[in-house]
């Protein structure tokens, strides 16, 4: 790969970019580069996308692939890290390990170009120097990445703080106020939770995430809950719920179909966490929501009629 | 005057029921019948079933309900006061009917479902979500392959010494189980027995999963008035389990004390039973979603249309 000629780099708007994206995307602008971000999930990128996937893969890797399509021939290269996690009780799914082999076995005929890094859980490394790694396969000065990494990193750090913000002061609301528990591709990619948010909202609901929570802080309070859970996203995601657990009317629990760590945490949650009323919704790829309507339906039914003391029935 | 009465329908994917109940919650009139696939017909017809049995001239509806999957179609084409879930309307239904009830097992056509209730409240509930094992839907295929009449299932199961065991957690596997003991010689009413236990085994592995069965515990919705299921629940949760004779009814009822607590009255007409009604399917080609947006027509015009994800996919009556 000539690094060099890289203009223009795409980024899939799935999996991590949820979590990282801004990151990625300022860094790469720092050092002149153009970004483009594919545009919202749609069904018709859905099916796009599971037409390449095995039938195996879960939900969000078969958008991803989706997104991935979109930005062929828009863009010099695709930038698809390597994610395994930085401590060993901090990983992430083997799917972010496999990422840029899968795209690139999966887009074997079109030769795709893509762009890589690891993060990786068994060697000591931070974050500073992945990227200092990835500045130097796009060929730049070591300053200059250094300097990108950090203005993006303070840039990412300022979107996340504005966000906590804005979550607390939703909590001083007098609305019904959902949290919706899972990894932030599937709470918020148009075709998966902001589904659930806008039906929801349309119910008269305020909706929070566990995800517009500090990442430290939920790491940090997610060992109360297991000391030896390997995955970082589900450490976030449980201590976003246990930080919150006692200022929302509701929890729902978000999975997208299959998810493993999904299948063991959110079990061990639903089994633990018995103060607020808790739904389980696990999204797949069916067609219509008047399933998932009904379900959420019942679930702001049981919190309004447990708030008002009853049904009216009873006098 | 005339009384206030109300009604409340409940279309399901294999049955729609009806009900008309006075003031006090009496019953005065009740309809059953197959959906058949035409949820529209089957609610036409329930309405004439309903007008034959209350006094017009005694009462007057003023609040119409509906529930059940094709709630939001029905809802529309009758002009019901109050569309609700499925869930809460079982909920009501049986909470008014049995005060102290603390867990509501219900297993219809196609689906089955388990409500937790405390102080009269529901605080819990779970739907089963992949498949129709174990449902009325399941009995029905397996009564047709042995020759029975589903209706029969109960009374010929309680005839049974043994259960014969049945692997029921996927059709398709109980079907080849079931040819199986046949071919080794299990007498009929063992393998029937062996059904209903497999129907009960099923729901509380599956849907009911992790939930805790508190007593009182009332059953209802179609399978309930299979007595060799009824028999299986009590033996595997060693506590009685109560079915209410109106249990088959139970949403349409909980819909219908809803529509009278609304407060929100209007006079209901019976007519609607001999309009014509129409629903027609667009895909929305406004966006990559193509959601698929159902419209309503009443005598060839748009009364209502859902289905759209978005405002560019709104269209209006």
């Amino acid at each position: 790969m000539n690094e060099t000629q890289i203009k223009t780099i795409g980024i899939p708007r799935g999996l991590m970019a949820y979590r990282n994206g801004h990151l990625w995307k300022k860094f790469f602008e720092n050092l002149g580069f153009n970004c483009i971000v594919s545009g919202r999930s749609s069904r018709q990128l859905l099916d796009a996308g599971i037409e390449r996937a095995a039938d195996e893969t879960c939900l969000p890797f078969k958008i991803y692939l989706g997104h991935v399509m979109e930005l062929l021939g828009k863009c010099d290269v695709i930038f698809v890290p390597r994610m395994g996690g930085f401590t060993s009780r901090e990983k992430m799914c083997t799917r972010y390990e496999s990422l840029p082999d899968l795209i690139y076995n999966i887009f074997k005929d079109e030769q795709i170009r893509i762009l890589s890094v690891s993060y990786d859980w068994d060697t000591p490394v931070k974050e500073s120097g992945v990227f200092l790694e990835l500045g130097q396969k796009l060929e730049c000065k070591r300053r200059d990445v250094k300097k990108a990494y950090a203005a993006a990193k303070k840039y990412q750090e300022q979107i996340l703080k504005e966000r906590e913000k804005r979550q607390e002061d939703l909590l001083n609301e007098s609305h019904i106020k959902i949290l919706m528990a899972g990894h932030p591709y599937v709470l918020h990619d148009a075709y998966m939770g902001r589904e659930l948010e806008r039906i929801f909202k349309n119910l008269g609901a305020s909706v929070l995430f566990t995800d517009y929570v500090s990442r430290e802080a939920a790491v940090k309070r997610s060992y109360h809950f297991s000391q030896n859970m390997p995955w970082l996203i589900n450490r976030e995601i449980t201590g976003g719920i246990l930080l919150n657990r006692s200022k929302v009317d509701g929890i729902v629990l978000v999975s997208a179909y299959p998810c493993g760590p999904d299948a063991l945490v959110n079990d061990m949650l639903v089994r633990k966490i018995k103060d607020v009323p808790l739904l389980q919704l696990t999204l797949d790829a069916q067609n219509g929501t008047a399933g998932l309507e009904t379900r959420i339906e019942s679930f702001m039914d049981i919190i309004q009629y447990q708030k008002a003391g009853g049904y009216g029935n009873q006098h | 005057m005339k009384e206030k009465a109300y009604i409340g329908i409940d279309i399901g994917s294999i049955s729609t029921k009806g009900v008309v109940i006075d003031q006090n919650n009496t019953f005065l009139a009740e309809s059953y019948l197959w959906t058949q696939g035409n949820p529209t017909q089957a609610t036409k017809d329930v309405l004439h079933a309903l007008k034959e049995q209350i006094d017009t001239e005694k009462y007057q509806i003023v609040a119409a309900g509906t529930t059940g999957s094709a709630r939001k179609l029905i809802g529309t084409m009758i002009g019901a006061q109050v569309i609700k879930n499925e869930i809460t309307a079982h909920a009501v239904g049986t909470t008014t009917l049995h005060p102290d009830v603390r867990t509501i097992l219900e297993i219809g056509g196609q689906d089955s479902k388990i409500i937790c209730v405390e102080n009269g409240v529901a605080t819990d509930y779970a739907m089963n979500t992949l498949c129709a094992a174990g449902t009325g839907a399941f009995l029905s295929s397996q009564a047709h392959r042995l020759g029975v009449d589903v209706e029969e299932f109960g009374a010929i199961a309680l005839k049974a010494k043994n259960a014969a065991p049945i692997a029921a957690r996927c059709t398709v596997f109980a079907e080849s189980d079931l040819v199986h003991k046949l071919q080794v010689g299990y007498p009929r009413e063992e393998i029937i027995a062996g059904l209903c236990k497999a129907v009960a085994g099923n729901y509380l592995n599956n849907v009911a999963k992790g939930k805790k069965i508190v007593p009182p515990v009332v059953f209802q919705g179609g399978v309930s008035k299979n007595a060799g299921v009824v028999k299986m629940f009590e033996e595997a949760l060693s506590m009685p389990v109560t079915v209410d004779e109106k249990g088959h009814l139970m949403g349409a009822f909980g819909i219908a004390v809803l529509a009278r607590e609304s407060g929100v009255f209007a006079p209901f007409s019976f007519d609607v039973a001999d309009m014509d009604f129409i629903t027609k399917e667009i895909t929305c080609g406004k966006c990559a979603n193509h959601c698929e947006i159902i419209c309503v027509y009443r005598d060839a015009d748009l009364i209502d249309a859902w289905g759209n994800r978005c405002e560019k996919g709104r269209i209006t009556a």
